[in-house]
């Protein structure tokens, strides 16, 4: 496993001084789940995504891998309607898909698999709703796959007031998705507080999205605008 | 993972299970209610309900939460069609509905047989004082669903 040693040491220092410095960009983790690792994650994301999505969700892992605890590898997982469909989440991996899952609200669903009553994450997997994204912005489709796929990391939503300026965060709920496509510093902030530590529970702030517990299995929900 | 595991399809003997629409609805199992109760004067009804049919050996769940997303009451349906109704002070709410499978007949208590989420729908509401405000969860025979709200009612006088 390549490790990033200095990288780590970097963006460990850097998530203390930024929350000090920045004590009104609150704790953003979801819950205190987190993928087990050793150094950086290197996690599977299998594409499950037509043609229409797939940029997006090449982006969107681009984008997150500029975290040092992140180096996650994008490969194709089938695309037959059932599949993206039922988007099963397969074992250590994540599966990413989109489909027209119905006039249900939700633009992006974001589910996790954890060890029982733990808070380590097994498997993971996002969902893009066509029924409302297929004719949206560019700018917004980019947006809701880089909050999806960054929930199954463990992140929260930074914000979830859509008539409040943007944070210049893919994590920030807006109507105005222009400035909000992509991770920001707080968020790699937030991902060296998760997995910056030796694997010990870690302590999360309170939830203040809608999240669902079934079983082992947890689902954070974006709403549509 | 258990999750994982109970996805596996059972057979189609076991089709006592849930989700469908019985002759008469049972009681539902409530799973938490934290909110206090409205002031009077200020509050509204919210009543939630169910439109369709829902897939057997499915258990329905439904929530009322804040926009903040803090949940105000909670019930499990596993064997009936989702029937709720809250006082609430009168302003904006998330009205949530999920489903899970069930691997034999929906357990009204515990986690036994019980699938992860495999559907989830919701809308935000507005309650208004005095009023009452039906937000009605469409089912189909696949198990999607929908959240619909008309415009508020005003409660008769009495």
């Amino acid at each position: 496993m390549r490790i990033r040693p200095l990288a780590i040491a970097l963006a460990a220092a850097s998530a203390i001084v930024g929350f000090t410095a920045t004590p009104a960009q609150a704790d953003h983790s979801w819950g205190s789940y987190h993928w087990s690792r050793s150094g950086e994650a290197r996690l599977t994301i299998y594409s499950s995504v037509t043609s229409d999505w797939a940029g997006a969700l090449s982006t969107a892992n681009a984008d997150w891998n500029a975290s040092p605890y992140l180096q996650n590898t994008v490969v194709a997982g089938g695309t037959s309607s059932t599949t993206r469909r039922r988007c099963v989440m397969p074992a250590g991996a994540i599966r990413v898909c989109n489909y027209a899952y119905g006039n249900n609200g939700w633009a992006g669903l974001a589910s996790i698999d954890t060890d029982s009553g733990g808070t380590h994450i097994n498997q993971a997997s996002a969902k893009m709703n066509d029924t409302y994204e297929a004719g949206r912005s560019a700018a917004e489709r980019q947006g809701v796959m880089c909050q999806e796929v960054g929930h199954d990391f463990g992140l929260g939503h930074q914000d979830e007031d859509m008539t409040n300026a943007n944070l210049g965060t893919c994590m920030d709920y807006t109507r105005d998705w222009s400035t909000n496509q992509h991770p920001n510093a707080h968020d790699f902030n937030q991902l060296a507080a998760i997995y910056g530590h030796s694997d010990a529970a870690f302590k999360a702030a309170a939830p203040s999205t809608t999240s669902i517990r079934t079983g082992n299995t947890v689902t954070i929900i974006t709403w549509a605008s | 993972m258990r999750s994982v595991v109970l996805l596996v399809p059972v057979a189609a003997l076991l089709l006592a299970g849930c989700g469908g629409q019985p002759p008469s609805p049972r009681p539902s199992a409530a799973i938490a209610s934290s909110a206090a109760p409205a002031p009077r004067g200020t509050s509204g009804t919210l009543v939630i309900n169910q439109s369709g049919a829902a897939p057997a050996r499915t258990a329905w769940y439904a929530r009322v939460e804040t926009p903040d997303a803090k949940p105000l009451t909670e019930a499990a349906f596993p064997q009936g069609p989702i029937t709720l109704t809250k006082e609430l002070t009168a302003g904006k709410y998330r009205v949530i509905a999920w489903h899970r499978a069930c691997a034999d007949v929906c357990p009204t208590t515990g986690e036994k047989g019980l699938g992860p989420l495999e559907e989830v729908c919701g809308a935000t509401v507005t309650v208004t004082a005095g009023a009452t405000l039906t937000a009605t969860v469409t089912i189909d025979a696949e198990g999607t669903c929908a959240v619909a709200v008309p415009g508020p009612t005003v409660s008769p006088t009495p």
